[in-house]
């Protein structure tokens, strides 16, 4: 057949291209004994990201569970009717103020018109009761909480301004009724320790300053490190909290190999370099507090600068006439890079120590490079109002 | 169970020696292979090493019907592609000559050139050349389907075909010639 009618057909001469796939059928050549160095060590590397993961998905989960759990039970532990009943009022004064305060109900419509209508006490009779400097509430009895709905109340009794005062409500519930008073501590001058002053610092202290360690991890645990944070929290009503911070993080690696060119040092293992991988970031956090605020969630995102002295791509090669002495060729660097992700954490209340309280923090950040960086460490808290 | 399934099974679980004697089982292939695509051995070795750490990632995904090694060879290709991508390396090269493009050069004589010679002879050619010269001649893939795994036109894939297929037919009728004139003269 005519060439240019075998191109018209759209055929090809496939003889060559026979020949040329016969020889190349079974073309072999011996890669190095590195390559499988690097490709076990590699598997191992993924292998271990894997169980990692799955141990921060099982921290996650199990943070999760518990505090659910805690949260369902807490709710448990709250005085009920009965309960606030039986449990006697130990300071007389609040035990009078609180009879005086019991309304008697004769009918279902009446104690729900009054659960609807809760009055608020007003502010003569508060001090009444309160004015006193050995009060003492117990905590069982009273249990500090924020308005949780609305409350009406007549025009006299709403005249009283606290705009700018931290309204707290100490409530009792004998007979199945919320016996509601407006605590002003700055007003009353009531010690805030006498209510309850893990329950009066969550509330009175609505910012706080981070300063947090870590030891970290970056990748799969092959580079460890130190993570630093500065931050500074501001409380979003009573359970959540915005957080924004800078933070600065720290990891060094060994690239080891081994090797078994030296028939006296068979299988011999060389740290044949070290690096350093450094980075700067800010990650915004939304937290959600439990009821209790001794743990707290938060998910936010992370914008991450980061440099590294990490080759990407390098050869290590034996020296035959000089065993246990390598050539390391280092044939392109991992470049800087601005990335973005997010990161999650789970923080754990101590102890306090008048405004400041120290926490057991655990987080774990994915960015956009592939990076993935985990740690655990402390984290020390300053609390304040802000002054209006 | 055969032992290749037998073999899997250990891999997967992560027994480390079943995954030594699946990579022994291969790698001078695949090495063979990752080397007709580079521009040198370090290279190649570089894409041996990415396409069995994605061999030992998927090998879950293998469902067993097919051969084993041809699996292997489609995931070494794939990665040499997505490395090619990955560099930014031009495919299609500057220096376009259209008068390639209406020559059809037949070739029927015998090639006394090695694997190792053909090979080096392909790494000779452009990048873009080579990569489809490669996929087209030796792995079997259709012009379309090349074109659809570089992204590129079904006419640039048939063109920068002819193109490596004529320059590699000029250089082996050259070393050819060579070989057959040092024959001669040891003949005599």
């Amino acid at each position: 057949m005519h060439p240019y009618l075998k191109k018209l057909l759209n055929m090809e001469n496939k003889i060559f291209e026979h020949s040329i796939e016969n020889r190349m059928v079974g073309f072999k050549l011996k890669p190095a004994d590195l390559v499988w160095e690097k490709v076990e060590k590699r598997i191992q590397k993924e292998k271990k990201r894997r169980v990692l993961f799955g141990w921060i998905f099982l921290g996650m989960v199990m943070a999760g569970v518990g505090i659910t759990f805690f949260n369902s039970h807490e709710n448990e532990f709250q005085p009920t009717s009965s309960s606030a009943i039986s449990t006697p009022i130990s300071n007389p004064k609040i035990e009078a103020y609180v009879e005086n305060h019991q309304p008697s109900f004769d009918t279902e419509n009446e104690l729900n018109q009054l659960q609807q209508t809760v009055p608020i006490v007003s502010e003569s009779r508060k001090k009444q009761v309160f004015q006193q400097d050995d009060i003492d509430v117990e905590r069982s009895n009273f249990v500090s909480n924020e308005i949780d709905h609305p409350v009406s109340h007549t025009p006299q009794e709403n005249s009283i301004n606290t705009a700018n005062i931290d309204r707290k409500v100490v409530s009792a519930k004998p007979q199945g009724v919320d016996i509601i008073i407006i605590r002003e501590c700055e007003e009353l001058g009531i010690n805030s320790s006498a209510v309850s002053s893990e329950s009066v610092n969550k509330n009175i202290f609505d910012r706080q300053w981070n300063f947090n360690t870590h030891y970290s991890f970056h990748g799969t645990g092959d580079l460890s490190g130190t993570y630093i944070e500065f931050g500074y929290e501001k409380k979003l009503g009573k359970r959540y909290g915005f957080y924004n911070n800078i933070g600065m993080s720290i990891h060094s690696g060994k690239e080891s190999f081994s090797s078994n060119n030296n028939a006296s040092q068979l299988n011999a293992r060389y740290n044949a370099m070290q690096y350093v991988t450094t980075g700067i970031q800010t990650s915004p956090t939304f937290y959600r507090y439990s009821k209790r605020g001794d743990v707290k969630i938060g998910a936010g995102m992370v914008a991450r600068y980061q440099t590294s002295s990490t080759p990407s791509r390098y050869s290590i090669s034996p020296q035959p006439a000089t065993p246990g002495i390598f050539l390391t060729s280092i044939r392109e660097m991992e470049p800087n890079s601005f990335s973005l992700g997010y990161k999650i954490s789970v923080e754990l209340h101590l102890l306090s120590i008048k405004k400041t309280d120290l926490g057991f923090q655990l987080f774990f950040q994915n960015d956009t490079r592939g990076d993935v960086i985990t740690g655990f460490g402390l984290s020390l808290q300053n609390k304040f109002k802000k002054q209006d | 169970m055969s032992d290749q399934q037998e073999l899997i099974k250990q891999v997967l679980q992560g027994n480390v020696k079943a995954q030594k004697e699946l990579y022994d089982a291969h790698a001078d292939i695949m090495l063979g292979v990752c080397y007709r695509y580079s521009k040198s051995l370090a290279d190649a070795e570089d894409m041996l090493q990415e396409g069995f750490v994605k061999v030992f990632r998927n090998l879950k995904q293998y469902k067993g019907t097919g051969d084993l090694g041809a699996w292997i060879r489609r995931i070494m290709v794939n990665t040499i592609i997505n490395e090619i991508k990955k560099r930014k390396i031009a495919l299609m090269p500057l220096d376009q000559d259209a008068e390639h493009d209406n020559q059809i050069q037949e070739y029927g004589a015998e090639i006394m050139l090695t694997a190792k010679e053909i090979a080096e002879l392909i790494k000779k050619l452009p990048v873009g050349y080579g990569l489809v010269f490669n996929l087209h001649a030796i792995e079997g893939y259709a012009h379309k389907e090349i074109a659809e795994m570089l992204n590129i036109q079904v006419a640039s894939v048939r063109s920068q075909y002819q193109r490596a297929r004529i320059q590699l037919i000029i250089w082996i009728e050259k070393e050819n010639a060579s070989l057959s004139q040092k024959t001669v003269e040891h003949g005599k």
